[in-house]
């Protein structure tokens, strides 16, 4: 598919609200940023500058028509872009988390050695990702604010950006957002939800 | 948990993360009550957020990837930050067995374009040009083994200085003492003529102990217009990099921006730290309604938020953050000033509006003024006279002029330490010295005025040829300037005070009257400088400024006895300089001033001693001068005084070698200073100085090679020298040394034919030489070189 057409799509979806747009859309945007970020995934280490911005720039400059481009296509891309990333990543560690298992303590405990201790630990990110599903009942837009920001790697201004609030807002829908994700997963009892 | 209680926790817990830690527990009892199920809610998010660390605060993709590369010597440990153009890591240096952390700043793959690539590069070369201890420090640079630019900085370990105020609950005096730090890195930056264009809080960190330091020079911009080799910003590109809420009317705009640009961002900083609240609301973030608030709506009145900040401080910031860049403090240095004033209880320069406002306006509406560094005072000044002799307005074009000058005084300020600016400070003080004799006719009696004008007059004098620094050579005009200088201030130091300011005033003129050939004069001045300084001095025992007056007075005294021919009072005056300059390096506070002075001592010792023929003794004060001098650049890396004497020793040291009949080592010496002073004189070809000292190198090498007989090298020397000197004498008239010079060239010459035994062209040179000796001599301007020179031309004349 041509770059025009995915142009079209995004402006079907952005500015007419045509939901099948973006269901066509999405296998798009999934495909290429897959592709881009298979080099991390492998820890391809020469590549080591690519960002998720720069990851989700590259993959807007590739599917966008660049003659037919507004910001608020941009803005919607990123918001795209961001939960497709969420998603490789996601089940990226979901396999890896498998395979962990599969193939014995012995391996965990060694990648465990490897880990930076204290605060700086890898964040786990199918635990991040079931406590966002949840964050995203009680408060949709605070799930957007992680997702941009951690995921698509966007700044408080940006995030305001696409998002059409102030950074102010984006600012405090961080912090407290934050605050929450780093309760839950580190809960000892974090299989059991909250009053539930 | 329901939506609606999150909701709930929410916006207390928000509100509570705002706050200082110590006032959370008051808050939280206050708004939970008997809700206690709440308020354990909150403490324990408020736990979670004081554990969490770096936590989702690098994004995923950096966060599982970031760890580990080498680059050059460094390994990088963790991402640190993100700019517009890359990352930042913090590092250790791999090989060190003292592991120092830096932050190492690596341009972003994704986005390596020759633009971005090119502006990478040059933040790297801003960073190199600044060395100040609220700056983060550039260490190293290199490229990645795939070619990818990167550079090592300090790494700085601090809380953005909001956060930092915040969570310190920093009072009211303690915020403006730290604002005040960061101002004091933003005016050394713009004494470098650099403009930073992006101060917000996440750029001035605060370090544990309370220093702050000022980061990311991503889109800074160096405002000498001749650096073909650093690129240009691109406005355009620029634009989404900034931070709305900082960017000033003018760069919202896309217009060029100016030093102004940084104190209008530093205002809306100081607004935030001061009142708690931004300056702006945005209610949506489109261009247009950032523009619209930007440029058109004005803050609230900081003392609506804070009634502390009534008076003083509301017009402070108002004056920091006008729209209209011209309207601003024209300096951060002004801005500071004012802070100070307030903290120490004096009266603030805010001021509101005047006339010049409106003037200003239609100026700009008629003309479509650009908004660059001189320009815009140019233009303004232009704008003014023609608005204003139609409005026949005396008094408020009185006031606006006075602005204006005053303005275009601290610009030239900012030039004055930068090589190659002379040609442009010039053109901007030809301009204002128009303005200046317009409004000292008129100036009636007005105190502050008249001090106005005396300082301006002084300026002036300087940019015209101050004997001490960079100078366009007109002495005559210095000579006036400084004198209309004096006829204020001597009136106004009648009234009391200004006795510090009248002594160096006083150097000032001796300084450009020795240059002129009017020594007794000079050295008048020089003696009355000197009496006004040991009073003060003798006042104030132990303070290193008057110890800083007292060593300059000296020195200048010395100057003066070198000139008449007194050694022994030469070498007395030299003594006490050199004793009060080590006194002052001992005493820790040091400046590139004190380092130059101590520098100059030792050197101008080394000369005397070079001409009693105590060469040893010589050498060392030659090479403790070049030691000085460098270690001096070592700390004040792009200091042009300090540059010029660490030459200008190497040039005596040459000199010395040739006096002691050494020439091969004189050649080479002063073939290094030639060198060094070609490279000056291509930056400036305007300044006199070094050009002067570049003829004289190129007189003194061709002595060297006449002593070593080679009168083809040596004929080439001289005829250089003398060309240069002639044309230098030429534009300084009144500069009675050049046209010794060219008086010195001449018999010089006489002297290679007297060699060549070609006895008529000898005769002709020195016949020449004496003619204009004779003449400096009838004048009473010839100096104790000259005379040596024409006693020696007569008695070579009598030989022939």
């Amino acid at each position: 598919m041509s770059a025009p057409d995915v142009t079209r799509l995004l402006l079907d979806w952005s500015q007419e609200g045509n939901r099948a747009a973006l269901d066509a859309l999405t296998p798009l945007v999934y495909d290429e940023l897959r592709r881009l970020a298979g080099a991390y995934l492998r820890r391809e280490r020469h590549d080591h500058t690519l960002q998720s911005t720069a990851l989700v720039h590259e993959a807007y400059l590739k599917l966008i028509d660049q003659r037919n481009v507004q910001w608020q296509n941009r803005a919607h891309f990123f918001g795209v872009a961001a939960q497709m990333i969420r998603r490789i990543l996601v089940d990226h560690a979901r396999g890896h988390q498998a395979a962990k298992r599969g193939s014995g303590a012995a391996q965990l405990s060694l990648d465990e050695a490897l880990g930076v201790p204290g605060q700086k630990r890898d964040v786990n990110l199918v635990a991040l990702d079931d406590a966002l599903a949840e964050l995203e009942k009680l408060d949709p837009q605070q799930s957007r604010v992680i997702e941009l920001r951690y995921f698509a790697g966007l700044s408080i201004e940006e995030t305001a950006e696409v998002m059409s609030i102030s950074p102010a807002t984006v600012k405090r829908e961080w912090s407290t957002a934050r605050a929450w994700l780093f309760r839950e997963l580190n809960r000892t009892d974090a299989q059991v939800p909250n009053d539930a | 948990m329901k939506v609606e209680r999150w909701q709930r926790v929410k916006e207390i817990l928000g509100e509570a993360l705002d706050r200082p830690f110590t006032e959370r527990a008051a808050y939280l009892k206050e708004v939970c009550g008997e809700d206690t199920a709440l308020r354990l809610e909150v403490e324990s998010l408020l736990l979670a957020d004081e554990d969490s660390g770096t936590f989702l605060t690098v994004p995923a993709i950096e966060a599982s990837n970031a760890i580990g590369w080498r680059l050059g010597p460094y390994r990088t440990l963790e991402v640190v930050g993100q700019g517009g153009m890359g990352a930042v890591y913090r590092a250790v240096r791999d090989d060190d067995e003292f592991q120092q952390e830096v932050a190492i700043k690596l341009i972003r793959r994704g986005v390596n374009s020759e633009y971005v690539r090119s502006r990478f590069l040059y933040e790297r070369q801003i960073l190199a040009f600044l060395n100040h201890p609220n700056i983060a420090r550039l260490l190293d640079g290199g490229t990645t083994e795939d070619g990818l630019p990167y550079f090592v900085m300090e790494f700085v370990q601090g809380q953005p200085i909001d956060d930092y105020c915040r969570t310190h609950a920093c009072d009211l005096n303690e915020r403006l003492e730290l604002f005040l730090k960061a101002c004091s890195a933003v005016e050394y930056a713009h004494r470098n003529l650099i403009v930073h264009r992006d101060l917000k809080p996440t750029n001035i960190l605060i370090t544990d102990d309370g220093t702050p330091k000022l980061l990311d020079f991503g889109i800074a911009k160096l405002l000498l217009p001749d650096h073909p080799h650093l690129a240009p910003a691109q406005t355009s590109l620029m634009m989404r990099a900034l931070t709305p809420d900082y960017a000033s009317p003018e760069q919202i705009r896309g217009e060029p921006v100016t030093t102004s640009t940084d104190v209008y961002s530093l205002g809306v900083l100081l607004y935030e730290l001061l009142t708690g609240k931004k300056a702006h609301r945005f209610n949506t973030n489109t261009p247009g309604e950032i523009e619209r608030v930007v440029c058109e709506v004005e803050p609230l009145r900081p003392s609506t938020l804070n009634r502390q900040l009534a008076g003083d401080l509301d017009q402070i910031l108002a004056k920091a953050m006008e729209k209209d860049a011209v309207q601003r403090y024209p300096s951060v240095e002004q801005f500071s000033e004012d802070i100070r004033r307030y903290l120490s209880g004096q009266p603030v320069s805010a001021r509101s509006h005047t006339m010049f406002y409106r003037v200003s306006k239609f100026v700009r509406r008629r003309k479509g003024v650009v908004l660059a560094a001189a320009a815009v005072l140019l233009t303004l000044l232009g704008g003014i006279a023609a608005t204003t002799r139609e409005a026949r307005i005396a008094q408020r074009r009185f006031n606006d002029v006075r602005k204006l000058a005053n303005a275009l005084i601290v610009e030239h300020d900012a030039f004055a330490m930068i090589p190659g600016s002379t040609a442009q400070r010039g053109r901007l003080v030809q301009q204002a010295l128009t303005f200046l004799d317009d409004l000292y006719r008129e100036s009636g009696d007005d105190p502050q005025m008249q001090l106005e004008l005396a300082v301006a007059y002084e300026k002036m004098g300087d940019v015209q040829g101050r004997a001490d620094g960079p100078n366009l050579g007109r002495t005559g005009a210095a000579i006036a300037s400084y004198r209309k200088s004096l006829a204020l201030r001597e009136a106004l130091a009648k009234r009391g005070g200004g006795d510090q300011e009248l002594s160096a005033l006083y150097l000032r003129l001796g300084g450009a009257l020795k240059v002129a050939g009017q020594f007794a004069q000079a050295i008048e001045y020089d003696k009355r400088a000197l009496a006004i300084r040991e009073r003060l001095a003798a006042a104030k025992p132990g303070d290193l400024t008057m110890v800083r007056n007292m060593a300059e007075s000296y020195s200048s005294m010395a100057v003066g006895m070198t000139q008449i021919g007194d050694w022994d009072g030469t070498l007395l005056y030299r003594h006490k300089a050199l004793a009060k300059y080590l006194e002052l390096i001992a005493g820790g506070v040091h400046t590139a001033e004190d380092y130059n002075g101590l520098a100059l001592s030792y050197m101008r010792m080394g000369t005397i001693l070079t001409q009693q023929k105590h060469y040893e003794e010589a050498v060392q004060n030659l090479n403790r001068s070049m030691e000085v001098a460098r270690e001096g650049l070592r700390d004040f890396g792009r200091n042009q005084p300090l540059r010029m004497t660490e030459t200008a020793a190497l040039r005596s040291l040459a000199n010395l070698e040739l006096e002691r009949d050494r020439p091969e080592a004189a050649i080479e010496h002063f073939q290094r200073v030639n060198q060094i002073y070609q490279q000056m004189v291509a930056a400036d070809p305007d300044e006199f100085r070094v050009s002067s000292m570049l003829a004289s190198t190129h007189h003194r090498l061709g002595q060297a090679w006449l002593k070593k007989k080679d009168t083809v090298a040596a004929e080439r020397e001289f005829a250089k020298g003398l060309q240069m000197r002639q044309r230098l004498a030429q534009r300084s008239p009144a500069n009675a040394g050049a046209q010794g010079e060219v008086a010195e060239s001449c018999a010089a010459l006489g002297e290679l034919y007297a060699l060549r035994k070609d006895v008529t062209q000898a005769r002709e040179w020195f016949n020449r030489a004496r003619a204009t000796l004779t003449q400096l001599e009838s004048t009473g301007r010839a100096n104790s070189a000259s005379r040596a020179i024409l006693t020696s031309v007569i008695d070579r004349l009598s030989a022939l």
